[in-house]
C-alpha cells in the first residue's frame, strides 16, 4: 500500500503522514498543501511522482580577475536522481555557449567553477550568465559575473642612480636615469623628454631631423620589441600558455618619446658627424649629459642611447655593467652570451629581451594591488 | 696560432711568458722580489681601444718585445682596409722609449677618467704592469685629456702601426669593377684576400645580408656636398644580393677558409637611389659571430677602399 507525500500529496511514501523530504520551498509546500487536503489522502497509482524543479542558479563568486576561478552551484528540487549535469557558460553578447563543463549533480546539486576568461574587448563591463542542464531540466542563472578590473596610476617619475660595478679605491661610478610610467588600463605608458642642444654646424633643419629619427627609431625598437613580450597575472590558472585573445591578464607597452623645451628628463647635444669617409663618431651617455652624433653612426645608435636612458647597461664589457650578483633574476650580462646579442650588445641588432623590460614589470607589481605579474618569456 | 681578440688564445709560449710576468708582479707585492731602482722597466703594458665598444682593438706588448695587436675595425686606418691579428718582437729602441714615455710623469698619478666615463663612445684603457705596481687608466670621449696621458696614447698608437707591418692572420678587403647599367643596378667586385701568415676563417659575404649578428653593405655618397645639407646625410646605404660566386644564402657555405695569400671574388649588386653625377662607393663587411663549429672567425666591421662610381 502507498500513500502520498503529506507535503506535496505526489511522491509516493510508504506510510500515511509521511513526507518524501523533496519539497523543500516553502511556496512549494504550501501549494500542495492546499491542493491536498482539497484532495484526501488516498490510495494512488505508483505511475505518479514529484516533478523536479530548478532551484537557486547562481554565481557564489560575482566578481574576479581574469583568469581566476568562479564558483558556481544550481539546485534542482524534486528528488531528481544523481546523474551528469552540464554547465554552459554564456557569451555576454550573443548568449552562445563559450564553454562547456560536464558536471556531476547529487542530492539536486550541481556544483562547479570556471576559470574566467575575457570574451570581448569590453570585458570590463561585460555580463557572464550560464545555465545548467540536468534530470531534463534547463536552469538559468539569476545573476551575472564581471571581471574585476586592474588598478590603474597616475602619472610616476622614476629618478634614480644606476650604479657601476665598485672598483677598489675608486669612488662608485653613478648615471642618473629619469623617466616616467604610467599604469593605464590596458599598458604601461613610459615617456621620455628630451631636450636637444645643437652644436657648431647643426641647422635647425638638421636639429629637427635628428629629433624625428630618435624619436621614430627609438620608439619603433622598444615598442616592437614589446610585441613578443606579456607581462602577465601570475595567479591566472590559464598558466604560461594562456591564449587569451585581450589585455584582462596582460598588460602592454608603449614608449612615448618627446622633446621639450623646459622640464626635460635629460638633455642631449647634437654633434655632426664628420664628412665621409673619415671615422665616425660614436654617440655616449653619461650622468645628466648625451652627446650624440647625427647622422647615428650605426642605424640602433639612438635606440641604444635611449636604452641608457631607461636604465639599461652596456652588455658588451665595459667598467659600467650590471652590477647585480650573478644569478639576479633579469640580471643584464656582460659580455651578452652567444645567442642572445641584442641592442645593448652588439651595433645593428635592434633585438630586445625580457631582461630590458624588468623595470617596467617591477612598475606593474607596484601598482596591481598585489596581484602580481610576471614577464613572458621568462628572464634568461 | 688562432685569431682572436683576447690574450687567451695565443700561442703557450706566449701565455706561458704572460703568467710568468704576471706571478712576478705579485710576488714583489709580497716582497720576495727585491725592489726595481729608479729606472722603470714594464712588464707589460695592454693598450685597449674601443672603437667597436663590443669587440674593441687590443695590443699587449711585453717586457720581451713581443707585441701583438688585435684589431676588430679599421675605421680609424681606413687606409688599410684589413682587420686581424698582428704579432711582431719591437725593436729594443722602441721598447726603451716606451719606457721612457712611462716614466716622464709617474703614470699611476697620472689623471684620467676613471669614475667619470661615459656610456659609449671612443673610449681607451691603459693597463701597466711592472714589477711593483698595476695600473689601469681610462680615458673617454667626454672630458679633455692632459698632455702627459696624451704624449702616451700618441706613442701607444704609434706601436701599433709599427705592429702592423706584421700579419698574421689578417683579412682585406678591396672593391674593383664599379658599374651601373641604365637601370640604375650597381655592380661592384668584392675581393677579400688573405695577407697574413697563417689560414684564417671569415664569414660567407653571402650569409651577412639581413643578419642581426652582422651585415654587410654598399655605402655611397656624392663626391662633392649637395649645398644646404651635411654631406654625412647624403651617404646611402644599400643592400646588395651576391651575383657570383653564391646566388642563393641557402645552400652556400656559411664560412670560408682562406690560405694565406689567397682571395676570393664576390659581385655585388643592388639598386642604386641616387641622382645621376659624380659619386664614390665604399663596401662595410661586418660579423660578430666568433665561432662556428669549431673555427674562430675573424669579428669585425671592416671597410673596404672607397672607388668612384
Amino acid at each position: 500500500m502507498s500513500y502520498h507525500c503529506s507535503e506535496c500529496g505526489r511522491t509516493l511514501v510508504s506510510r500515511a503522514g509521511d513526507t518524501c523530504g523533496a519539497c523543500a520551498m516553502k511556496e512549494t509546500r504550501q501549494r500542495v498543501q492546499a491542493e491536498h487536503e482539497e484532495t484526501p489522502e488516498r490510495e494512488v497509482s505508483h505511475e505518479e511522482r514529484c516533478e523536479p524543479v530548478c532551484g537557486a542558479t547562481q554565481w557564489t563568486v560575482t566578481e574576479a580577475y581574469c583568469g581566476d576561478e568562479a564558483n558556481l552551484v544550481c539546485t534542482i528540487t524534486g528528488n531528481p536522481p544523481d546523474g551528469p549535469a552540464i554547465i554552459e557558460i554564456l557569451h555576454p553578447e550573443n548568449g552562445s555557449v563559450i564553454e562547456t563543463i560536464n558536471a556531476e549533480m547529487t542530492g539536486g546539486r550541481v556544483e562547479s567553477t570556471w576559470v574566467t576568461k575575457a570574451q570581448t574587448e569590453n570585458w570590463r563591463t561585460d555580463e557572464i550568465p550560464f545555465r545548467v542542464k540536468a534530470a531534463g531540466l534547463t536552469c538559468n542563472s539569476s545573476n551575472v559575473f564581471t571581471f574585476r578590473d586592474r588598478p590603474t596610476s597616475n602619472w610616476t617619475r622614476k629618478d634614480f642612480m644606476r650604479s657601476c660595478p665598485r672598483r677598489e679605491g675608486v669612488a662608485v661610478q653613478r648615471h642618473r636615469t629619469v623617466y616616467e610610467l604610467n599604469l593605464e588600463a590596458d599598458k604601461v605608458k613610459q615617456r621620455l623628454k628630451l631636450k636637444s642642444f645643437p652644436t657648431g654646424g647643426i641647422t635647425d633643419e638638421t636639429k629637427t631631423a635628428f629629433e624625428t629619427m630618435v624619436t621614430t627609431q627609438s620608439q619603433a625598437t622598444w615598442n616592437n620589441g614589446s610585441n613578443d613580450k606579456t607581462f602577465h597575472r601570475r595567479n591566472c590558472q590559464r598558466g604560461d600558455e594562456c591564449d587569451c585573445a585581450f589585455d584582462c591578464c596582460k598588460v602592454g607597452y608603449e614608449l612615448e618619446i618627446n622633446f621639450v623645451d623646459a622640464d626635460q628628463h635629460r638633455r642631449v647635444y647634437i654633434v655632426p658627424q664628420p664628412d665621409p669617409p673619415t671615422a665616425q663618431i660614436s654617440s655616449w651617455c653619461r650622468w645628466d649629459d648625451s652627446r650624440w652624433a647625427y647622422p647615428p653612426k650605426a642605424v640602433t645608435t639612438y635606440s641604444h642611447e635611449v636604452g641608457h636612458m631607461l636604465g639599461q647597461y652596456d652588455e658588451y664589457v665595459t667598467r659600467c655593467n650590471d652590477p647585480s650578483a650573478a644569478g639576479t633574476l633579469c640580471r643584464q650580462p656582460a659580455p651578452a652570451p652567444a645567442g642572445q646579442h641584442n641592442l645593448m650588445s652588439h651595433s645593428g641588432n635592434s633585438t630586445l629581451l625580457s631582461r630590458h623590460y624588468r623595470r617596467i614589470l617591477s612598475f606593474i607589481n607596484s601598482k596591481s594591488g598585489n596581484d602580481t605579474y610576471d614577464i613572458l618569456p621568462e628572464c634568461t | 696560432m688562432t685569431y682572436s681578440r683576447n690574450a687567451h688564445n695565443m700561442d703557450r709560449a706566449f701565455k706561458f711568458k704572460l703568467l710568468i710576468l704576471i706571478t712576478s708582479v705579485l710576488l714583489g707585492h709580497a716582497g720576495c722580489i727585491p725592489a726595481e731602482r729608479s729606472k722603470m722597466e714594464f712588464l707589460m703594458i695592454k693598450y685597449t681601444v674601443a672603437d667597436l665598444p663590443e669587440t674593441p682593438q687590443e695590443m699587449i706588448i711585453l717586457k720581451s718585445g713581443e707585441a701583438s695587436y688585435v684589431s676588430h675595425t679599421n675605421e680609424r686606418f681606413l687606409q688599410r682596409p684589413e682587420i686581424g691579428l698582428y704579432e711582431s718582437v719591437l725593436d729594443p729602441s722602441l721598447l726603451s722609449l716606451l719606457g721612457t714615455v712611462f716614466t716622464q710623469h709617474p703614470f699611476s698619478t697620472l689623471p684620467d677618467h676613471t669614475g667619470n666615463m661615459p656610456e659609449g663612445g671612443l673610449s681607451r684603457t691603459v693597463h701597466l704592469v711592472t714589477s711593483s705596481d698595476e695600473t689601469i687608466k681610462q680615458i673617454g670621449p667626454a672630458d679633455p685629456v692632459e698632455s702627459p696621458m696624451q704624449n702616451i696614447l700618441n706613442h701607444l698608437d704609434g706601436v701599433v702601426q709599427e705592429i702592423m707591418k706584421s700579419p698574421q692572420q689578417v683579412l682585406r678587403a678591396e672593391i674593383t669593377s664599379p658599374v651601373i647599367d641604365a637601370e640604375k643596378n650597381l655592380s661592384i667586385t668584392l675581393h677579400l684576400s688573405n695577407v697574413g701568415k697563417e689560414n684564417l676563417w671569415l664569414r660567407s659575404p653571402s650569409q651577412l645580408v639581413n643578419q642581426s649578428d652582422g651585415w654587410l653593405l654598399i655605402e655611397t655618397w656624392p663626391e662633392t656636398p649637395k649645398p644646404g645639407t651635411m654631406w654625412s646625410e647624403q651617404k646611402v646605404n644599400i643592400k646588395p644580393y651576391l651575383a657570383e660566386p653564391a646566388k642563393k644564402t641557402d645552400g652556400s657555405p656559411a664560412t670560408l677558409q682562406l690560405l694565406p695569400g689567397a682571395s676570393l671574388h664576390f659581385t655585388l649588386q643592388g639598386n642604386f637611389p641616387g641622382e645621376p653625377g659624380a659619386y664614390v662607393a665604399r663596401v662595410s663587411y661586418c660579423n660578430f659571430m666568433e665561432q662556428f663549429s669549431t673555427e674562430s672567425l675573424i669579428v669585425g666591421q671592416l671597410f673596404t677602399n672607397t672607388i668612384k662610381i
